[in-house]
């Protein structure tokens, strides 16, 4: 069998940090102002990502998100959703998945899996961007 | 073994993978290293050597026992996966003369695989069998692709995934009626189930020591005298071993597999009986979770292996978060790949089931409150990843 025991390497301390638990694992309460979301992934793709950012103005006020997949596609969706707090639009824009890849020391194997949480954030930007659009 | 968060040690539940060596066993394999032991070439002519060489054939006539065979048709090698390879393709090139068609199983170990397509690309034609009597090769299935020109059938006795049992007696029945000679990777099976060579008419049968509280690095390769069998070498350079598997014999390897072999029989019963009302607290603990499904009915799988898929959740992360606790999955994540486990995939599983499988395999440490343990961890890890997947993937 593939055949492993127990969690193996490779796998950084951030990996196993924000795998363990993350304040903003989640979805916002409905009805809470403000809050824009973008998916990506599916279960064929081996990761599934849904980020919610709670906006103001041109500020993400927080972020919250749902994961399915390896331990470094769930890491890296708690990792950006930690990061996102407090960041503006454009600059969360910039954000890339060789930037989260190399943060959490991802191999180059994962690296597929995590630029589906840039194609989510992606998406979770542009719906904030199309709703402010749209109230202003 | 207990709580692995209070004590630091793991729950090892991966003995299909492999045992630690039994205390008795290392003792033995001691005797034949220092200066003072059995550690002189068997093949020497000299006293000392003369004693070496008792204590393989004492070790050979351990591991003949256990199978109903004579101590002659022992071959030892450096495991399973090379007596796996002596067999098929010495069996195989021996008989080309006679027919180039041989048959094997989808779902068998890489070590018979992996000849079989050696052979293949060396113009023997190969019949690649899917299990489909509730994931093993009934004697219907296999009659229906036997042909006069096939020579050699390789199939195994015990899954190592999924602890499927195939009915051996009666396949080994087909073959040899047939003419046709019946190889069989025992690895999983030695030592945990009953084996008679002559009741099951098997012509050549493998074994590894390290799944039975061995030593790492010895097997053998049981090859018929009556009916006789016969085999080229894979390799050359010496007479040792019937001119089959040449060179220096590995006496301390010997004993301690020989040794292995005297205490598995000893403690076959009693131990399958104890692994089986184990695993059967872990498959009713497992149940208990929601969306579990055993992979293999279990009424038709060795008492000792139990492998289960875990519904919308991905397997390398339940696998990251069972801290301190061995068992094994299936995805190759191993090799670096995290391609599905293909026996899985040829009992008819997709690929996010195949990959959020688990194997777990108790032995003789495994106790009640290891089993009680592990599905505690694993109910709460199963449910928060459910807890943590989006809707949309469930």
């Amino acid at each position: 069998m593939g055949r492993v025991a127990m969690n193996t390497p490779p796998y950084s301390p951030l990996v196993r940090r924000h795998f363990s638990g993350s304040e903003g694992v989640g979805r916002f309460e409905a009805g809470i102002p403000g809050v824009a979301q973008g998916c990506a992934g599916s279960r064929e793709q081996g990761v599934a990502v849904q980020f919610q950012c709670r906006v103001e103005g041109e500020r993400i006020l927080e972020a919250r998100f749902l994961a399915w997949g390896c331990p470094h596609s769930i890491a890296g969706a708690s990792w950006l959703a930690e990061k996102l707090a407090g960041m503006g639009l454009a600059e969360a824009a910039g954000i890339t998945g060789l930037e989260v890849s190399a943060a959490l020391d991802v191999p180059a194997d994962k690296l597929g899996s995590i630029l589906i949480l840039e194609d989510a954030l992606g998406a979770c930007l542009e719906n904030a961007r199309q709703r402010r659009y749209l109230t202003e | 073994m207990t709580d692995p968060s209070a004590t630091g040690k793991s729950i090892y539940l991966d003995y299909a993978a492999t045992t630690p060596v039994d205390p008795a066993v290392i003792k033995v394999m001691v005797e034949c290293l220092g200066e003072d032991g059995d550690f002189a070439n068997p093949s020497s002519v000299h006293a000392p050597g003369v004693a070496a060489r008792a204590r393989v054939e004492h070790g050979r006539e351990q591991v003949a026992a256990l199978l109903g065979a004579r101590s002659g048709e022992i071959i030892f090698t450096s495991g399973a996966t090379e007596a796996d390879n002596l067999a098929i393709r010495g069996a195989a090139l021996f008989q080309a003369h006679k027919g180039r068609h041989i048959i094997t199983s989808k779902s068998e170990h890489r070590a018979v695989l992996d000849p079989f397509k050696s052979l293949e690309k060396e113009g023997f034609e190969v019949t690649w069998l899917v299990p489909q009597d509730h994931g093993r090769v009934s004697p219907e299935q296999l009659r229906a692709v036997l042909r006069p020109d096939t020579t050699l059938v390789s199939l195994m006795h015990v899954n190592n995934e999924t602890g499927l049992v195939h009915d051996i007696g009666a396949l080994g029945k087909l073959c040899r009626s047939s003419g046709v000679l019946f190889h069989v990777d025992a690895a999983q099976s030695a030592g945990k189930l009953p084996i008679d060579v002559r009741a099951m008419q098997i012509d050549m049968m493998s074994f590894s020591a390290h799944k039975i509280y061995g030593p790492k690095g010895i097997g053998a390769l049981f090859v018929s005298r009556d009916p006789r069998c016969n085999l080229y070498p894979v390799s050359y350079g010496g007479g040792q071993e019937q001119g089959l598997r040449p060179g220096t014999l590995a006496t301390h390897q010997i004993a301690g597999m020989g040794l292995a072999f005297e205490l598995a029989a000893a403690r076959m019963q009693p131990d399958q009986q104890r692994l089986h009302e184990l695993r059967e607290v872990l498959w009713s603990g497992l149940q208990a979770i929601g969306g579990v499904t055993a992979n293999g009915e279990l009424e038709y799988s060795a008492p000792n292996i139990l492998n289960v898929s875990f519904q919308g959740v991905e397997g390398e992360s339940l696998l990251f978060g069972l801290d301190g606790i061995a068992v094994s999955s299936g995805s190759a994540c191993a090799s670096g790949s995290r391609e599905p486990s293909y026996v899985l995939r040829s009992l008819g599983l997709d690929d996010q089931a195949a990959q959020s499988s688990l194997r777990f395999s108790l032995g003789r440490s495994t106790g009640r409150e290891d089993i009680d343990a592990v599905v505690t961890m694993l109910g709460a890890q199963v449910r928060r990843l459910r807890a943590l997947a989006p809707e949309w993937v469930g």
